[in-house]
């Protein structure tokens, strides 16, 4: 091994302890910024930050079966209450991850949270 | 037999040979999945074919006895044309070009060049990952790849050190 070769080992491990570290404080700015689209029978009623900022709220959305009550802590949101018989929607509970949905079928209330969603998996 | 023969018969029975024994060990190497958190990490074992090739013959040989190794062994291991095939053929154009890059300088031997064809492989890897996925968070997996490009570059540098050594005992002129 010359002088070069261990400079180089020494490159890659500073750009990779480099990168590792400005992808890691991209990543938790970028997370904070997720949205919830509340939409009911399609229509987009209500979007809301979800950042570790957001206040603890809670709120009613009228859907096609009535009420259907929301809550916000943080970066999470579920629905707390229905007004829907099998109240699927609110067996779910909280949600918090991009891409994830609870969906109130009778009441055709949707809450999606929409943001850049980490792949999950490569297969090959 | 091989050394009485003409030098371009030679050098096509050699990179006859490069290819597939580079084929072997592609199919082989892919049946060993190294316990990363890391999908495509490999040892990088045909690696070492096509780096024979660049000191026997330069970067061109070299590039055509890793596309020939890529193509023809994802035929084999049945992935042709799938992610697998443009992950292994996005490094292997990578590392090649880089390889033959870095063996011009002189303040780096054989190991330095593994360790930068073992990186470059990675990022071409990542590269590929990037345009076949269409989805940037792929790029998170760069600190990890260049992590593992140490290990697995320096094995294969070590593994050519002594290759060359032997065969430039054995009178074998290389670049």
């Amino acid at each position: 091994m010359t002088r070069g070769d261990k400079l180089l080992v020494l490159l890659i491990m500073v750009s990779a302890i480099m990168s590792a570290y400005v992808l890691l404080c991209n990543r938790s700015n970028k997370d904070s910024s997720h949205q919830a689209v509340i939409s009911v029978e399609g229509l987009v009623v209500r979007t809301i930050t979800l950042s570790r900022e957001t206040p603890r709220q809670d709120f009613v959305i009228n859907g096609k079966v009535g009420k259907t009550d929301i809550e916000v802590q943080g970066r999470r949101i579920r629905v707390r209450d229905a007004h829907c018989n099998n109240r699927i929607c609110v067996r779910q509970g909280w949600i918090d991850k991009p891409g994830e949905s609870v969906i109130c079928m009778p009441g055709q209330v949707v809450i999606s949270i929409e943001g850049a969603a980490p792949v999950d998996a490569v297969t090959r | 037999m091989l050394s009485s023969a003409p030098a371009p018969d030679r050098r096509i029975v050699r990179l006859s040979l490069l290819i597939a024994m580079g084929v072997a060990l592609h199919v082989v190497e892919s049946m060993f999945v190294l316990p990363l958190p890391v999908p495509g990490a490999r040892l990088g074992l045909a690696n070492i074919v096509t780096v024979l090739a660049l000191y026997l013959y330069g970067v061109r040989d070299g590039l055509l006895v890793a596309v020939s190794r890529v193509f023809l062994g994802s035929l084999i291991g049945g992935v042709f044309l799938s992610p697998a095939f443009f992950l292994a053929l996005g490094g292997s154009l990578c590392s090649t070009l880089t390889m033959g890059l870095f063996m011009r300088w002189k303040w780096f031997s054989v190991v330095g060049v593994c360790l930068a064809g073992a990186a470059a492989h990675n990022c071409g890897q990542l590269l590929a990952a990037r345009v076949l996925l269409k989805n940037s968070a792929v790029i998170y997996y760069l600190p990890l790849l260049l992590v593992a490009a140490l290990p697995t570059g320096l094995f294969t540098g070590f593994a050519m050190q002594s290759l060359l050594k032997k065969l430039r005992s054995a009178g074998i002129t290389l670049k």
